[in-house]
């Protein structure tokens, strides 16, 4: 008889997945929610008993919280009621298992030090946790939660993660032999720091405003990040020596601390670098960079740079945010072919000086596979406006451009004031836009305006020769004539009917060997002279 | 070195397989045998498969075999058709994946198994999955009690 016919008929009915082995359960587990993971406790006792050695825990009182109707984040009760179920969680654990990723996140803890939190922290570094992952969100005015000192000192830690804490100590040398990843964000109390581990791969410290010296000999370091803080530009300067760390690929720095000497004395070092981000270096004036594997660079609120020359051959992304037009942020750029580059546009007072200066940044990107412009739509209107100038370069080269405008696009000044409410704001009228747009990029192959919601497409495809005529105004003084002059196919995607009606008018009137128009899959012979 | 263009596979219950080398590659157990003993024209033994796990095992590598023609889309649904299947089919196949060391396959039937208890309550999973529940009441109410926020 066949054997596998009687399996089947039998195997319905019995328990199978009890006996699966414990490490199969646990990856199912990893794939659960921590009250999904608490659940399976109560099924069978052999289930208690996977569970119970599951070694990852993961409480986050947010992730608790969420459908629990009109919650009350200050209220206590729930923050203790949250607090109870980790403890008691843990109770009933197992305890001789090492863990492999203990994460807490408390969200509105009304105490600087309370036992039942301090008790899960020993209960991971009991179990040799591995990945201690700490978020502490105190209530107003409380500020930061009293790490216990255990913490800093634990030896089987190799990731370490700490937010809202104060360290409890002024001076941290770091030399836990296996760590790997080090983060602090948002932490107090730290005035100094010593890294000397080596093994460690990354650094993060992320808003530690009163960080005054960061000193990190850990040969191995592949990343580092320091941002003093996001909202105001006033932070002490602080000392930071990264000069051993020759295999560095990741760089992001902010602050005061950037100066030129520590540029110049640090940067050309790391040989390596794949990725450079400056942001908010505030006092930073004249950058040199010559790095040859460097793929992605931001330039990010960097307010007084004057002079910088990047060359980078295999560079394929660039970001710039900052004052636009700009003082000269850019004044050389060799890239690869292959570059993204995203300008984000934050208008001042147009000056004959700063159009030249905008002209000759803009023109940089000539060559880029595709040009993002962004703008908040607070301010599209002085985009447009801008637009106008006759400073424009025409970006012959250029072949995709983007424009973003929405209410999610962060503005310059959202990032100096905190998040403000965006102001009243007016459509956008798309023809006048794509009009000013086909100055600047008078031969695109695609041009994108994206919104918050939509993306809109037009699709460009031209004659192999241009119209002749001599009796126009719209190129006059260039060397190539624009796409007035042989377009021969465009195609319209995803805009509205009003502005559908108005593009198709705008391209007729002025695509001399204009042919055909597709408006979402719709195609139309053009008459010229009608 | 030239190497068999085809490899044989034997069921528990000893059925033959004939496979392309390539599908079976994507099984590193096999993938360690045939690099350590290369065995030409020989007969590779999969004792703790049966032959109507392995046949639906082997359909799923051979799928997933890289082909540029298939897209991802047109995967993540066959995958969701595949494991659309019996908990105790669901069973055997992990048990296979798991021998036969196929990762993206363990991964596939974890997230199915994982979406079975997803949203459930315990005296659901128990019956989904033919659990029994050798807890007495009192223990199970003292576990409730203690994890409230787990039970509600």
């Amino acid at each position: 008889m066949d054997r596998n016919a009687v399996n089947a008929g039998t195997e319905m009915v019995i328990d199978r997945i009890s006996s699966l082995p414990e490490d199969i359960v646990h990856h199912v587990m990893s794939l659960l929610s921590t009250v999904e993971v608490t659940r399976t406790s109560i099924l069978s006792k052999r289930f208690n008993s996977i569970w119970s050695t599951f070694p990852v825990i993961d409480f986050d009182e947010y992730l608790f919280l969420i459908g629990t109707p009109s919650i009350d984040l200050r209220d206590q009760s729930k923050i203790d009621e949250f607090l109870n179920f980790v403890d008691n969680s843990l109770q009933r654990r197992r305890s001789n298992i090492s863990l492999k990723r203990f994460r807490l996140r408390v969200a509105f803890c009304y105490v600087k030090s309370d036992p039942r939190i301090n008790r899960s922290i020993d209960f991971a570094l009991e179990s040799n946790v591995q990945e201690l992952d700490l978020d502490i969100h105190l209530q107003n005015g409380l500020k930061y939660y009293n790490l216990p000192h255990r913490v800093l000192a634990a030896k089987s830690i190799k990731v370490l993660k700490l937010e809202g804490c104060n360290l409890g100590v002024q001076d941290l040398i770091l030399n836990c032999p296996l760590m790997e990843d080090f983060r602090l964000k948002d932490c107090d109390g730290l005035k100094s720091i010593m890294v000397s581990t080596a093994k460690l791969l990354s650094l993060e410290l992320d808003c530690c405003k009163e960080l005054e010296r960061i000193e990190v000999d850990a040969r191995n370091l592949q990343s580092f990040f320091f941002i003093p803080s996001r909202r105001s530009s006033v932070t002490k300067p602080c000392e930071i020596n990264l000069c051993a760390c020759e295999f560095l690929k990741t760089l992001k720095v902010g602050g005061p601390s950037i100066t030129d000497k520590w540029f110049e004395c640090h940067v050309p070092k790391f040989t390596l670098l794949e990725m450079l981000s400056l942001d908010g270096c505030e006092t930073l004036q004249k950058i040199k960079i010559s790095l040859q594997r460097l793929k992605s660079f931001e330039l990010l609120r960097c307010l007084n740079i004057v002079d910088a020359e990047l060359d980078a051959p295999n560079l394929l992304s660039f970001t710039f945010c900052g004052w636009t037009p700009p003082s000269t942020p850019l004044a050389t750029l060799r890239c690869s072919d292959l570059l993204h580059a995203r300008v984000s546009w934050q208008p001042i007072a147009t000056t004959a000086k700063s159009s030249i200066a905008s002209r000759n940044f803009l023109a940089l990107f000539n060559h880029c596979e595709v040009l993002t412009l962004v703008c908040s739509i607070s301010k599209h209107r002085r985009f447009l406006e801008e637009l106008d100038g006759s400073w424009l370069p025409p970006l012959h080269d250029l072949k995709h451009l983007r424009v973003e405008i929405g209410y999610l696009v962060a503005s310059f000044k959202n990032w100096r004031d905190g998040c403000s409410v965006v102001p009243n704001w007016q459509p956008v009228k798309y023809t006048k836009l794509v009009d000013r747009l086909l100055q600047l990029c008078p031969h695109p192959e695609t041009l994108v305006i994206a919104n918050d919601h939509l993306q809109m497409l037009i699709e460009f495809q031209y004659a192999g020769r241009a119209v002749e005529d001599n009796a126009d105004c719209c190129c006059r003084g260039w060397l190539r004539k624009c796409w007035r002059h042989d377009l021969k196919h465009v195609t319209l995607w995803r805009f509205k009917h009003n502005d559908q009606e108005s593009l198709v008018k705008f391209f007729i009137n002025n695509g001399k060997m204009l042919e055909t128009i597709t408006v979402d899959r719709k195609t139309f012979k053009v008459v010229q002279g009608k | 070195m030239a190497f068999t263009k085809k490899v044989t596979l034997k069921s528990s219950d000893g059925e033959l397989f004939i496979i392309d080398r390539a599908v079976a590659l994507q099984s590193r157990t096999i993938q360690y045998v045939l690099e350590d003993t290369n065995p030409v024209d020989a007969i590779i033994p999969v004792p703790a498969v049966d032959a109507r796990t392995l046949s639906k095992v082997l359909e799923y590598c051979k799928k997933h075999l890289i082909d540029l023609n298939t897209d991802f889309e047109d995967y993540s649904k066959w995958d969701k058709d595949f494991v659309d299947a019996e908990v105790w089919m669901l069973y055997d196949l992990i048990m296979a994946a798991d021998y036969l060391h196929i990762p993206p396959l363990i991964d596939l039937i974890c997230d199915k198994i994982a979406s079975m208890f997803k949203g459930q309550t315990p005296d659901k999973i128990r019956e989904i999955f033919n659990i029994d529940n050798d807890f007495s009441k009192e223990e199970e109410e003292d576990f409730k009690k203690k994890s409230g926020w787990a039970f509600k």
